[in-house]
């Protein structure tokens, strides 16, 4: 591939290559994880590179999620860029006190003198016929938490570029894969995040441009806003919607934190209409921020309510229950119903 | 040395700017600002 010529690739793939350009850039940076070395991870997104770096460099760790990231927290302060999986979403929990009171925490508590570049990646989200602990979107409760950044790639190309620029960036981000996206392919160029990241303040424009949100898809009816694994509904229920006499944006927010709602309020301006869609449960989840900020700054021109269409407030369902709970397309479809009929 | 201004609180929590702070630094000081404007006209 060269700088001038895309390549295919998928999303697993995408992160993988964005993941060896950021080792080949910096000798800093380490990969540590449950199974990531010689299997290259559950899901193969480190496939190869415990090969290539060795084993100094890409770490097999314990069965100890508070550990990896406890480690991770003194490599950093040690000067290293530990990037480190978090097998499944659910898995993240026993490391929940070290990454919300201590890698959240350390740059404030030493007022500016310590810097924690960890990246958390963690596949997340369902879709994958499993059960809890493996299907589950828990980015409420980091981006809740400030001293953390929260982003979530929804193409082979953002999560070629974001990868990369929250390895950059000097702040904890915690990088969410949506595993049901991982095996879908995009087209991937290489040469825009290299060119950031070699010029002189790459690091800062690296965490800007990773921040913003993109309109997916151009409309003018309802603003339909998504992120990670519900970019592709979204803009499957714009392609229905349009059959129907309906014109759907679709707002790809990519960063849950911070929360580009200045993308998302310039739209509603314009379209009068809401619909926010994420995996998580609704209640308090992204979309209920994103709708108090919407309502604050756009009341007067819209034309509805703001609508949420997300998970249930129940744990993960079993499989079979799976399309009921997560938002589908009859789902989306019903609440851009509603607000054009509002 | 005089203690620090309230409006410090917002420093280092990141360390690149982050939109939610830096919209919540500029609204504490939109609002502190307007506490000093009663007391100049009053």
């Amino acid at each position: 591939m060269t700088a001038t010529s895309p390549a295919t690739m998928t999303m697993a793939g995408a992160i993988n290559r964005g993941l060896r350009a950021a080792m080949e850039r910096d000798p800093k940076v380490l990969l540590m994880g449950e199974d990531i070395g010689q299997l290259g991870g559950v899901f193969r997104v480190t496939e190869g590179l415990w090969k290539d770096f060795g084993p100094d460099r890409v770490m097999d760790t314990p069965l100890a999620e508070s550990g990896i990231v406890g480690t991770a927290i003194g490599m950093a302060m040690r000067g290293y860029r530990p990037v480190i999986e978090i097998q499944f979403d659910g898995f993240i929990f026993p490391a929940y006190d070290q990454i919300t009171t201590q890698l959240a925490k350390m740059h404030y508590r030493s007022q500016g003198r310590i810097q924690l570049p960890v990246v958390i990646r963690v596949p997340f989200a369902g879709h994958i016929g499993a059960v809890e602990h493996h299907s589950e979107s828990p980015e409420a409760l980091f981006a809740h938490t400030a001293g953390l950044r929260v982003i979530s790639p929804a193409t082979p190309q953002d999560a070629f570029d974001m990868i990369q620029q929250a390895i950059a960036s000097p702040d904890p981000v915690l990088f969410l894969e949506p595993k049901a996206r991982y095996w879908d392919k995009g087209e991937v160029s290489e040469s825009r995040v290299k060119a950031q990241l070699d010029a002189p303040g790459g690091a800062s424009a690296a965490t800007a441009d990773m921040s913003r949100g993109r309109v997916a898809r151009q409309g003018k009816d309802v603003t339909l806003v998504a992120y990670g694994p519900t970019v592709r509904l979204a803009l499957q229920a714009a392609d229905v919607a349009a059959a129907e006499g309906t014109s759907i944006e679709v707002i790809d927010l990519r960063s849950i934190s911070p929360l580009d709602s200045d993308t998302v309020v310039r739209s509603a301006k314009r379209t009068g209409r809401v619909v926010i869609v994420h995996e998580a449960p609704s209640t308090y989840g992204p979309g209920a921020e994103l709708s108090a900020r919407v309502t604050e700054q756009a009341f007067f021109l819209l034309h509805a309510p703001v609508l949420r269409v997300g998970g249930f407030h129940t744990p993960y369902p079993g499989s079979k229950f799976e399309h009921e709970y997560l938002p589908n397309l009859d789902r989306v479809l019903d609440a851009v119903d509603r607000v054009m009929t509002h | 040395m005089g203690a620090a201004p309230a409006s410090t609180m917002f420093d280092h929590v990141y360390a690149e700017p982050h939109a939610t702070v830096e919209a919540e630094r500029a609204w504490f000081a939109r609002f502190q600002g307007s506490f000093v404007d009663e007391e100049a006209h009053a």
